[in-house]
């Protein structure tokens, strides 16, 4: 197999990228699309918006990039890179994780949950009233609307 | 400032309303979060009170802090994590202690009677008497002959006696009791304090690593295997031969899957120890870190008493998942008790003790590591 190949992505919006297959394989979803020959025209991804797949394919070629090696600079240089590629806000981090889920790239999900967990675990709250605040918070993630019940609070 | 977060995506949406995805955030929380956010909703508690996900959680144990006495001591300043009970709870009264911490589980004492303590889900469970009744009761009276072992790959854990059935400590019945059948036994071996030439009241300390209680009465390891119930031994690590071994190591315990021993490296060097690990097939100690005590000298109040005993002692050795970071040992100088970093020799003051602590000798045994676990036992 050369290195030299491209590879088509078409993703939810109909947009088409066009990536180094070398890029393309580091998700396995779509290397295991390439080796069953699904690849011949492009890889649709309806899932995945265009914002979306643009930063995953920014995290691939990156890590692609990198020697390989165990040089501390450039392992130190990865992981700075994902430490800003997760400063997404919440809805971001959301769409990541469906994507990267569906891509099957666990490294990176590994990283994103843990940057959501530390987003909601937030303080230990003292007080009865600020925690419930929290809980309601946190449901209000989880199911996509915002909770009337601390919408009308004044914090 | 939650308010000024905007409307929530509807893949959140997605996300919580898949089991999985939402078991992989949830599993990365503090302990003190998963207790909080079973108020969340109705499916929150069931996933979080569910077994797949304690088993899950509990599979990385890691440890925030250290009882003593009556006080909590955490590890970490900036992430102090603090228990959810307080430490005065096990210590209503000068009869109820911890005797020993075993991956989770604590063994405590009140009153001549055991329990077994979770002390993060507090449920806790009461040990029957040894078999041997109000004279066998008694002969245990002093705390140390009990040990708990429990891995967290079992969901039971069993209980070891040592009870002196000669008198004046010559000869120990072993005794095992199991969670799973709730009964005492008596072992076909039993320990002939003869045999391991030192002090048999040092049985009072044991650990549990490797299927295995451990425990140094004297010049030597003895181990009892608790599936084949076989008693063996084995030497401690080679000293200086210009000084005898006629004391206790520094330190003696488990972490992370490892047994650790500390020692200084010779009567004339007492501020250089070792840390050794047992190789997991008994076949002998390597040393794994070295420490010179001298890089400690700024945090004595008098720099004439580095290594002296008294003032120096070592509570405990924690190895992370991430060793090459996270390896510590945790120690107390004078009033200061300080973690010091193996890997790259550095050091943090984490706690000041009362002053009623400074000057004695507190002993690791007495030193017990909270680990976190949700699963009932």
């Amino acid at each position: 197999m050369s290195y030299s190949k491209t590879i088509v992505l078409t993703n939810y919006d109909g947009e088409t990228f066009v990536v180094d297959e070398v890029v393309a394989v580091e998700p396995q979803t779509i290397e295991h699309m390439i080796e069953d020959g699904c690849a011949n025209t492009s890889i649709p991804l309806p899932n995945v918006t265009s914002k979306i797949l643009s930063k995953v394919i920014e995290h691939c070629k990156k890590h692609v990039e990198t020697p390989n090696s165990n040089e501390k600079a450039a392992k130190a240089d990865l992981k700075s890179f994902d430490f800003d590629f997760v400063k997404a806000d919440q809805g971001t981090l959301f769409d990541l994780i469906l994507a990267m889920n569906y891509l099957n790239i666990k490294e990176l999900l590994d990283l994103i949950y843990q940057t959501v967990a530390d987003m909601i675990k937030g303080k230990t709250p003292e007080e009865e009233e600020e925690m419930r605040r929290v809980n309601a918070w946190v449901f209000s993630c989880f199911v996509g609307v915002t909770c009337l019940y601390f919408k009308s609070k004044k914090m | 400032m939650v308010n000024k977060l905007r409307v929530t995506h509807e893949s959140g949406a997605i996300v919580g309303s898949n089991d999985d995805l939402l078991t992989e955030i949830l599993r990365r929380l503090p302990f003190t979060s998963v207790f909080r956010f079973k108020s969340v909703s109705k499916h929150w508690h069931s996933l979080l009170s569910h077994r797949s996900f304690t088993l899950l959680y509990d599979n990385v144990p890691v440890s925030p802090g250290l009882f003593l006495h009556d006080l909590y001591i955490p590890f970490d300043l900036k992430n102090p994590s603090p228990p959810p009970f307080r430490t005065r709870d096990f210590y209503p009264n000068r009869d109820f202690g911890i005797m020993q911490s075993c991956n989770g589980l604590l063994l405590c004492c009140s009153r001549r009677k055991y329990y077994v303590v979770n002390p993060t889900t507090k449920k806790f469970a009461i040990i029957p008497s040894v078999i041997g009744g109000s004279d066998a009761r008694r002969t245990i009276g002093f705390e140390g002959f009990m040990g708990l072992a429990y891995h967290r790959a079992d969901l039971h854990y069993k209980v070891v006696c040592l009870r002196d059935v000669s008198r004046y400590g010559r000869l120990f019945q072993i005794q095992i009791y199991s969670s799973n059948t709730g009964k005492w036994r008596i072992s076909k071996q039993s320990i002939r304090a003869s045999d391991y030439p030192g002090d048999s009241t040092l049985f009072c300390f044991v650990v549990y690593w490797n299927g295995a209680m451990h425990w140094i009465p004297g010049v030597d390891l003895v181990y009892f295997k608790l599936d084949q119930e076989k008693l063996k031994m084995m030497s401690l690590p080679e000293r200086d031969l210009s000084s005898p071994r006629d004391e206790a190591p520094l330190y003696f315990g488990e972490s992370g899957g490892h047994l650790h021993l500390v020692e200084s490296i010779s009567r004339k060097h007492r501020s250089r120890l070792n840390v050794y690990e047992m190789l997991s097939d008994y076949s002998g100690w390597v040393i794994k870190y070295q420490v010179e005590l001298d890089e400690l000298r700024p945090l004595y109040n008098n720099s004439r008493g580095v290594g002296n005993y008294r003032l120096f002692e070592v509570f405990d050795v924690v190895r992370g998942e991430d060793e090459e970071e996270s390896a510590f040992m945790v120690v107390k100088i004078q009033d200061k008790i300080i973690r010091y970093n193996f890997v790259n020799k550095s050091y943090e003051h984490i706690f000041d003790l009362p002053s009623h602590l400074c000057n004695q000798g507190i002993g690791y045994n007495n030193v017990h590591r909270y680990i976190p676990m949700l699963s009932s036992f």
